[in-house]
């Protein structure tokens, strides 16, 4: 940690002048700060006073707000960068300039461009941002243990056998199919499939193709005297089907003998075709988890294809086919050869389930309907906070899916003059030595304020911290639905804030000490993407967590009825890559219609750090049940400096 | 309107206003012609498209529209009186104590309220979907007897109102989700409310019966999805209107909303005091393209008994003609494409097709048998068997995707059949599967054979962009195709999903009308303009024109995928008051709101699927010549058994385009 703050430091306080300067006239539409007129108030705890936090006394701290620019950097001194990796540094953004002014607005110009639209990161210049790793199948972590798939098979090395006779090729085949037996020559697998059935072998274990990244090299055999009229074919492809007598190529290559082309199969149809010939042709099909199939022939990229990625999260490799001919003149499989990585696919979610809570009181069953659930991984265990007639919860993640609260009662209940209407929104933060309990205490009117309070490991009991919460001010009326993140020495906060007019948006804050209240992020973009002032919609219940070098900023959004959790992605916390809909609703019962209150965690320091996990509520119309789902997501793949 | 054609088009002019209920207000189309001889074009654009001086819903051509449609078909009505009210209603929430509502009468009319014990919002909700989802209408009334404690401008704890949802139940202490909710609170308040937060209120009087009406109409939002849109109406006053509800997607589809989707209903309250009067809802009685009544005889190869020399392995894309024949009975004329191979092995091997034909008379009203057509065993065009795996019929030409289009006499017979359909054009023995297009008359008997042409009518020579032509299908330009018709097809530009459907005028001889250089030719539909249901690629387009009174209008059935294999049937339609103009252009069609109107996923689709692999393979239309209201449609159906093997089907179905 140590070494990472030394390094931060390289990013000197006249260069995040210039980035907020920079940041504040770009167009994103922040030309006019949303702070003016709503910054908030710093409440210490229990008697602190509007202004007092800070050490610098800006406007943004003091709650003053106004017109002119903001100065973050004196609020947090010497340490006030907010990028969700400390060892970056804006000044050297691709080397584009030594001027700290145009090194800014050129790295801010870069990321607008790479975030303007989904597809954008493919930019030459994106690669630079860890946002850009989020959903493009870049960054991704080649799976080198325990592979569901060999890296090569060349069929033509075993001779003239059936295949399961071959050591080398029969250790990847899971099973054959067809009326006939594969076999093996010279020229590599006949599927040996009929005019009736295809035949073929199933290879390796499924893959999720949600969520990885193939790269599939083939390389076929033609056919000979095949004039025009053969059936001959031999294809390589991912099904998610069981082979019947025909097989589903949901997205492969499938080489035509008599036509001498080869067909990019998707969703089992012909999308593209071309020329097969000559044999030595080297194939790649490179399947990203965000739909996309790109062809190359001998290296040169030939097409790009939409593929139905999601659908696919048991896809099983399949050499398939059918020959008539003699074997010595079929079309074979020369080789196969496949690299898997893992990506981060925001809607790649497995292991989805209900929770269900154990606590010995008579009206159990209630609290698998807890609300604004919230996660934490505190080494030897994981606990779980959740909000329940306004008190607030906490019970150890035993297993997926099973919450068991150890002490039958609440570990915080209203007892101050501003939580009269209870506490909601728990949100758990572990700073490596003590548990944090954020939550919003609202009171007699129904206005929100943000409050903490701490427990030791044991989190049997919650005190309430004393320190500096978030209290509603000036144009604010209202803060709740808090999510914190720590990291090295800093603490970062969003919330949904509501202005007089009944407006809402999210807003960041960020603090060194929690004693000094939270300091505003201002011109950044959160406001302005999350505002809503329609009651047909909301935007709420943020969930912010670090993961591979950048910020992901889960929220629910309500359309009419429906919930859905979207994802916002950043490097720094001000400018934002929108994901769109990430968590929605399944085919599960509990949460068929839809998902909110998303709490979502990762950690480097987890036995398992390339997973993200998620507690949220499900949506089924009656209630709203406690729910949670993991993904994977690499960790450590981003560029770790620009 | 003279002879010829007249009698299959004349009915057409009695229903309908010859405007489209179709609506896409974000395509910018210019209405043909000016002062009035056009058509208004969209109904709910605030525009006089056509210049007539009646706007929208205003204009006659409207009256069919979802966006205008008047005509109710009731779906439920409830005057709270049955004596067992939960054969119809869930009493909610059933994870609490059972519960039922007092029935007062006031003013002679049974209300219900008291919805006791007040620990709980209660509801009586409907067991049954009402379809509400191409438009239609909730009313009731409520009346409030009792003010106590409560202000007529704020929320109270006793309440009763009328819900619009999807869920089954409520949670013990929760309201029903509501889609939307019309709420009168005891003091006189009413809340319009959605997800339970306020869209709209108004003050009305305590003890006065206050009718309130939900009018539901679906539209396309911004991203050309379908939703539904309502206005809520309350003691007569227009409380909320242009109000997104829900999206079509989101509906209920199951049980009474199996062919339209809807919501449940309920009369929710709290407490006593608030009362809910007779419910009831109705659905639009328009035209309604997605409704379809199954008949019988569902046909296959072998009930056709066409020899399995050529038919033995698929049967599918098919054409259909109704007219009458001498006797006055109705005279079906049904043409398909079948192989002897599976055409699963196309990305494989070539796969060669032929042509049938089959006729059977049925007495007026009747349904056709499943046995007793005429036939020839053998193609009426094409080789049989049309494809040899083994290479020894490699001469064989395939031909594929037949369409009849029947000219009648003024008695309704047959006066001729025209016949197109794709033709391998094959110039280089190892150059597959490329296809032009052969127009023919006359067609004759299903015993005449017919010998292909030299040369194909229309070729993808003459047609820049399209390596391949396929799907043809032919509409006349005027009521006796004097003057010719429009030859629709599919413009194949690659190896994958064909993007695009395209015309070519073509002669009353059947010849190609040539314009500047090349044939005279229109793009009618292109995939990326149709919305999400078509991005994958369209094909196959069965079109159906009537001339009426004011004008014509044109239907497009068509194939399209919205994801790679998951074809559906999709309709558009264009129209216009001036038909002179059909000689020269296409109207652009519209599609339809709630595409597609087949789902892949449909249980005309699906049912007795086994596996994921059951398609539509083709869909043919014909108004029948014993009632042109009535459209007979033929769905083909590839379908698994159990046993893995394939087969097909052809479907009978039915639809009503007017009501008298």
């Amino acid at each position: 940690m140590e070494q990472a703050l030394n390094r931060n430091r390289r990013c000197d306080r006249w260069k995040w002048l210039a980035t907020a300067a920079v940041l504040a006239v770009v167009s994103f539409g922040c030309g006019e700060t949303e702070s003016a007129g709503s910054a908030p108030g710093i409440d210490s705890g229990t008697g602190g006073s509007s202004g007092s936090a800070g050490t610098g006394g800006d406007s943004g701290v003091n709650g003053g707000g106004g017109a002119e620019a903001p100065n973050f950097a004196d609020a947090l001194g010497e340490n006030p960068a907010l990028f969700a990796d400390p060892q970056r540094n804006p000044g050297d953004f691709l080397g584009l300039s030594t001027d700290a002014t145009e090194g800014s607005q050129g790295y801010a110009e870069a990321a607008l461009a790479c975030y303007a639209a989904p597809n954008a990161c493919g930019g030459p210049e994106c690669g630079a941002f860890a946002s850009c790793c989020v959903n493009t199948g870049a960054c991704c972590a080649p799976v080198v243990d325990n592979a569901a798939l060999p890296a090569l098979l060349d069929f033509r090395g075993c001779g003239v056998l059936e295949l399961l006779d071959c050591d080398e090729a029969s250790s990847a085949v899971t099973m054959t199919f067809g009326e006939l037996e594969p076999v093996l020559n010279a020229r590599g697998l006949v599927p040996n499939g009929t005019a009736s059935a295809e035949g073929g072998a199933l290879i390796g274990e499924p893959l999720n193709l949600a969520s990885q990244r193939v790269e599939l090299d083939v390389q076929f055999a033609l056919p000979v005297g095949c004039s025009g009229t053969c059936l001959e074919s031999a294809g390589v492809a991912f099904t998610a089907t069981a082979p019947g007598p025909f097989v589903d190529a949901e997205v492969g290559l499938l080489l035509s003998g008599s036509r001498e082309l080869v067909n990019v199969m998707i969703g089992n149809e012909v999308a593209d075709s071309f020329f097969a010939g000559p044999g030595s042709t080297k194939w790649r099909l490179v399947l990203s988890p965000d739909g996309s199939a790109e062809l190359f022939r001998d290296g040169a990229l030939q097409g790009r294809y939409p593929f139905d990625a999601a659908a696919l999260t048991q896809a099983q490799l399949v050499a398939f086919g059918r020959n008539l001919s003699a074997t010595a003149n079929s079309a074979a499989i020369a080789s196969i050869q496949v690299q898997v990585a893992d990506c981060d696919n925001p809607r790649a979610w497995i292991e989805r389930q209900p929770v269900s809570v154990s606590i010995a009181v008579g009206d159990a069953a209630r609290h698998s309907f807890g609300a604004s659930p919230s996660i934490v991984d505190l080494g030897q265990t994981t606990q779980v906070a959740y909000e329940l007639d306004g008190e607030i919860y906490v019970g150890e993640l035993v297993m997926p899916g099973e919450v068991f609260v150890a002490v039958p009662a609440p570990v915080l209940v209203p007892s101050e003059p501003d939580e009269a209407m209870g506490l909601e929104d728990p949100e758990l933060v572990f700073d490596g030595s003590n548990v944090f309990l954020f939550y919003t205490a609202r009171d007699a009117s129904g206005a929100g304020s943000i409050r903490a309070a701490v427990s030791s490991l044991g989190v049997t009991a919650f005190t309430r911290t004393g320190t500096a919460g978030l209290i509603p001010a000036g144009d604010i009326v209202s803060y709740e639905a808090p999510t914190v993140a720590y990291r090295a020495g800093l603490w970062l906060l969003v919330v949904r804030a509501t202005h007089s007019d009944g407006a809402t948006e999210l807003q960041a804050f960020y603090t060194s000490n929690l004693d000094d209240g939270w300091a505003p992020v201002v011109d950044g973009a959160l406001e302005q993407l999350t505002r809503v002032e329609s009651a047909t919609a909301e935007i709420t219940e943020p969930s912010l967590m670090i993961h591979n070098s950048a910020y992901q900023l889960y929220y629910a959004r309500r359309s009419g009825t429906r919930w859905s959790v979207e994802l916002l992605v950043s490097d720094e916390l001000l400018l934002w890559r929108p994901m769109g809909d990430v968590l929605g609703g399944s085919d599960e019962a509990y949460d068929r219609l839809g998902a909110r209150s998303p709490d979502a965690f990762s950690g480097p320091d987890r036995i398992d750090p390339d997973r993200i996990d998620i507690v949220y509520s499900g949506q089924d119309g009656v209630a709203f049940r406690l729910g949670t789902a993991s993904r994977t997501a690499p960790s450590d793949t981003a560029p770790s400096i620009f | 309107m003279s002879r010829g054609l007249a009698a299959v088009l004349l009915p057409f002019v009695l229903f309908g206003g010859g405007c489209s209920w179709l609506n896409a207000p974000e395509r910018n189309l210019t209405p043909p012609g000016k002062g009035g001889d056009g058509i208004e074009l969209f109904c709910d654009d605030m525009l006089d498209d056509d210049n007539d001086l009646a706007f929208d819903c205003d204009d006659t051509d409207c009256a069919q529209e979802p966006a205008c449609c008047e005509l109710r078909r009731t779906t439920l009505s409830e005057d709270w009186t049955a004596a067992n009210l939960s054969n119809d209603w869930v009493f909610t929430p059933t994870g609490g104590d059972a519960w039922g509502p007092l029935r007062p009468s006031i003013d002679g009319t049974t209300f219900v309220g008291g919805f006791l014990p007040d620990d709980s919002p209660r509801a009586l909700l409907s067991k049954d979907c009402v379809s509400l989802g191409l438009g239609g209408w909730v009313s009731t009334t409520l009346r409030t007897t009792d003010a106590t404690g409560c202000a007529p401008d704020s929320e109270c704890d006793r309440y009763g109102g009328l819900v619009l949802t999807v869920a089954n139940d409520a949670a013990v202490g929760s309201k029903l989700q509501d889609e939307l909710a019309v709420t009168l609170h005891a003091g006189g308040l009413v809340l319009v409310t959605q997800a339970d937060v306020e869209v709209a209120r108004t003050t009305v009087g305590i003890d006065e019966i206050i009718g309130v009406e939900i009018e539901l109409r679906p539209k396309l939002n911004d991203e050309n999805l379908p939703i539904l849109r309502a206005q809520v109406t309350v003691d007569g006053a227009l409380l909320l209107e242009d109000f997104t509800v829900v999206a079509i997607s989101d509906l209920l589809s199951e049980g009474d909303c199996a062919e339209i989707p809807g919501l449940r209903v309920a009369a929710q309250g709290r407490g006593d005091g608030v009362y809910v009067g007779p419910l009831e809802t109705a659905k639009q009685d328009c035209a309604n393209p997605s409704q379809f009544d199954e008949q019988s005889a569902i046909l296959t190869g072998s009930s056709l008994e066409l020899n399995p020399s050529w038919v033995s392995a698929y049967v599918g894309s098919p054409a259909l003609a109704s007219s009458r024949n001498s006797i006055s009975d109705v005279q079906w004329d049904l043409m398909l494409e079948a192989s002897n191979d599976p055409p699963e092995l196309e990305p494989t091997t070539h796969i060669g097709y032929a042509l049938g034909h089959a006729r059977v008379a049925t007495d007026e009203g009747s349904d056709w048998p499943l046995n007793g057509w005429a036939i020839n065993e053998s193609p009426k065009v094409g080789d049989d068997p049309p494809s040899c795996l083994d290479g020894s019929c490699s001469d064989n030409r395939s031909v594929r995707e037949p369409h009849l289009l029947a000219e009648l006499n003024e008695d309704g017979e047959l006066r001729d059949l025209v016949l197109s359909f794709a033709r391998e054009l094959v110039s280089d023995p190892s150059e597959r599967d490329v296809f032009g297009i052969q127009l023919v008359r006359p067609v004759g008997s299903p015993a005449t054979s017919l010998t292909l042409p030299g040369t194909a009518t229309l070729s993808p020579a003459q047609i820049p962009n399209c390596v391949s032509l396929q799907d043809p299908a032919l509409i006349p330009v005027d009521p006796e195709a004097q003057d010719g018709y429009w030859l629709l097809f599919t413009c194949v530009d690659g190896a994958g999903a064909a993007m695009e459907i395209h015309a070519v005028r073509i002669s009353r001889a059947l010849e190609v009308v040539r314009e500047g250089g090349g044939p005279m030719r229109r793009v009618v539909l292109v995939a990326s303009e149709l919305g999400p249901f078509a991005a994958a690629g369209i094909r196959s387009p069965e079109p159906l024109i009537s001339f009426e009174k004011d004008g014509m209008r044109l239907r497009i059935w068509f194939l399209a995928q919205s994801t790679p294999g998951e074809w559906g049937v999709a309709l558009a339609e264009a129209r216009t008051h001036d038909t002179s103009v059909l000689a020269f252009e296409l109207p652009e069609p519209v599609p339809f709101l709630v595409n597609p109107i087949i789902s892949s996923t449909s249980s005309l689709v699906r049912s007795g699927c086994f596996g994921e692999d059951c398609t539509i393979t083709g869909i043919a239309v014909a108004p029948r010549a014993d009632d042109p209201s009535r459209l007979r449609f033929v769905l083909a159906r590839r379908l698994y058994l159990p046993d893995g093997d394939p087969t097909d089907q052809l479907i009978p179905l039915e639809q009503t385009w007017s009501k008298p």
